[in-house]
């Protein structure tokens, strides 16, 4: 039986897909080097980088029925960058790893008007993250104005009830925007100082 | 529309590993993601893996055979009447023979003051049926894992092994001396600790030396690549967290002076390649760097020397000493020079050979 040469990618994934051993083979010897350096660059472990991209193309051929590529290239790069960030994630704590990983912060230029949209945009999420009632009357309170008699009038509502929605839907947000706030003042603390 | 630097001086780790956390989730803050795709694109940018034509073929084969492995093994559960093996003669088979030496002492076993994680292995951790086997003062005993792996116990020795079943890693504890020859399994690592070192097999069959006090591990490598880190254990906690690791290959050891575990060359250097007859080694005004490179690769060394000044030196002579150093010694007599060793680095000095 001729071996095909496999010079379209389509034909290659298309075979790849009914299980022929031959085509991911050809994937294999088309890729592993390149996927392999690029994990020994970020990982920095020849060790780990062989584990990774082991990894990787087991999962390309156990998945090869369900996975929908349509770049090959593009899906094996993306799903090695997911698993070397994870690898790093794991290690992070590790002094020798962390000096290596702080050596690569970047210095990131950006606009003002930006970080303010930023701000603004994490709100909505916030809000939109709260449970249908409370956010309703979150808003009603907050964006409307309206008080809570009003606000327990027109959702037949007790008073206290509206204000334990108010209560939590703040207590929500906090921690919510928190997170944001926290991890912006990390970023922008050098700019003051 | 006023611009601003960001650059997170004083993030720590655990921020760090927070904000990574989220990325992987798709929940960045926006600043986040900018950041973590800028330091990404950026990390490890200079270096490079470095390996010669030799070295990319072993992985490129150590790969495909795991992966094969791997494959092979769930096409067995999911389909059996697919005989058929996986595609594993696609290229030269067999896999990497890889008879390690490994002569290794460790010192904790003897208990030394300053260390508390004395035994580790043996005393602590909790008991899952391990097994315990021990050897006579005078024989050695042969002993058969339940993974196929095969270990020689030799005399005066005891190797207590963890379940295998169900776990991640396969795992053993040695006290004294023990010849391994490790069953295949790259899904489940195989990892021997002695006392403070803990070696993890990358090859498959290797001696552990652990009787004296001296503090070194010696590997002998014909092909293949053992992998030494010295153990931290949590007080409390039976799990085993790896810190630095050192990878061994032919020629080289890890000695551990309590604190840290370093490499250097084990004291007689033997060949890797080439067998017997071919000791021999015949120059014929030979440029001196040529013959440096040809013991490089003959010893699997690293050696450091001015190209440019030694290429003027031609020598006629014949290496038949097996000793690395005896030939070292021969050259550096001849270009009046010396050599030290540095790590794993063999550094030669030389005025060169213009002189009379």
């Amino acid at each position: 039986m001729a071996q095909l040469a496999f010079e379209d990618e389509n034909d290659l994934l298309t075979a790849l897909r009914t299980g022929d051993q031959h085509a991911f083979s050809v994937i294999f010897k088309r890729y592993w080097y390149h996927l392999y350096s690029l994990a020994y660059n970020k990982v920095q472990s020849h060790e780990v980088a062989e584990e990774i991209v082991q990894d990787l193309l087991v999962t390309l051929w156990e998945k090869r029925n369900v996975l929908l590529i349509t770049n090959l290239s593009h899906y094996l790069n993306v799903s090695l960058k997911n698993r070397c960030i994870d690898h790093i994630r794991r290690n992070a704590t590790k002094e020798k790893y962390w000096h290596y990983i702080k050596s690569y912060f970047p210095v990131m230029e950006v606009e003002e008007e930006v970080i303010a949209h930023e701000l603004e945009e994490a709100l909505e999420k916030g809000i939109a993250q709260l449970p249908e009632k409370s956010r309703m009357i979150f808003k009603l309170n907050r964006l409307d104005g309206l008080s809570n008699s009003e606000i327990a009038v027109r959702i037949q509502l007790s008073e206290k009830s509206v204000e334990y929605h108010i209560t939590k839907s703040l207590k929500q947000l906090k921690r919510y925007l928190k997170d944001f706030v926290v991890s912006m003042w990390i970023f922008l603390f050098s700019t003051f100082f | 529309m006023r611009l601003l630097y960001m650059t997170p001086r004083n993030l720590t780790k655990e921020q760090f590993k927070e904000i990574l956390g989220r990325y992987s989730k798709g929940q960045s803050l926006p600043h986040e993601e900018r950041f973590i795709e800028q330091w990404y694109e950026a990390l490890g940018n200079e270096s490079r893996a470095h390996l010669n034509v030799e070295q990319q073929k072993e992985i490129e084969d150590k790969l495909w055979n795991a992966i094969s492995l791997k494959i092979q093994g769930q096409q067995k559960q999911s389909d059996p009447k697919q005989v058929d093996r996986f595609n594993f003669n696609y290229w030269r088979t067999a896999g990497i023979a890889a008879a390690v030496l490994l002569a290794f002492s460790a010192l904790l076993y003897f208990g030394l003051a300053k260390n508390t994680i004395i035994d580790s292995g043996l005393a602590i951790l909790p008991d899952q049926a391990d097994e315990e086997m021990v050897s006579e003062a005078n024989q050695s005993r042969l002993v058969v894992l339940k993974d196929g792996t095969r270990v020689t116990l030799k005399p005066h020795s005891k190797l207590r092994v963890k379940n295998f079943s169900k776990v991640e890693k396969r795992e053993v504890f040695l006290e004294g001396e023990a010849f391994f020859e490790v069953a295949h399994d790259k899904a489940h690592p195989f990892f021997v600790y002695t006392g403070e070192i803990t070696t993890k097999v990358l090859g498959t069959s290797f001696t552990i030396n652990a009787r004296d006090l001296k503090k070194s591990i010696e590997v002998s490598v014909k092909t293949g690549r053992v992998s030494v880190t010295k153990t931290q254990q949590k007080s409390s906690s039976p799990l085993h967290i790896l810190t630095e690791e050192i990878i061994l290959t032919p020629n080289q050891k890890a000695i551990y002076d309590g604190s840290d575990v370093m490499a250097a060359l084990v004291e007689k250097p033997r060949r890797i390649t080439g067998e017997g007859n071919q000791l021999l080694m015949q120059f014929d005004e030979e440029p001196v760097p040529s013959i440096l490179t040809a013991i490089e690769e003959a010893y699997g060394v690293d050696i450091v020397f001015d190209e440019e000044l030694l290429s003027q030196c031609l020598l006629t002579t014949t290496l038949s000493d097996e000793d690395l150093y005896d030939r070292l010694n021969i050259i550096c007599k001849a270009i009046h020079g010396s050599y030290e060793l540095n790590g794993t680095l063999i550094i030669i000095k030389s005025k060169g050979c213009i002189v009379h």
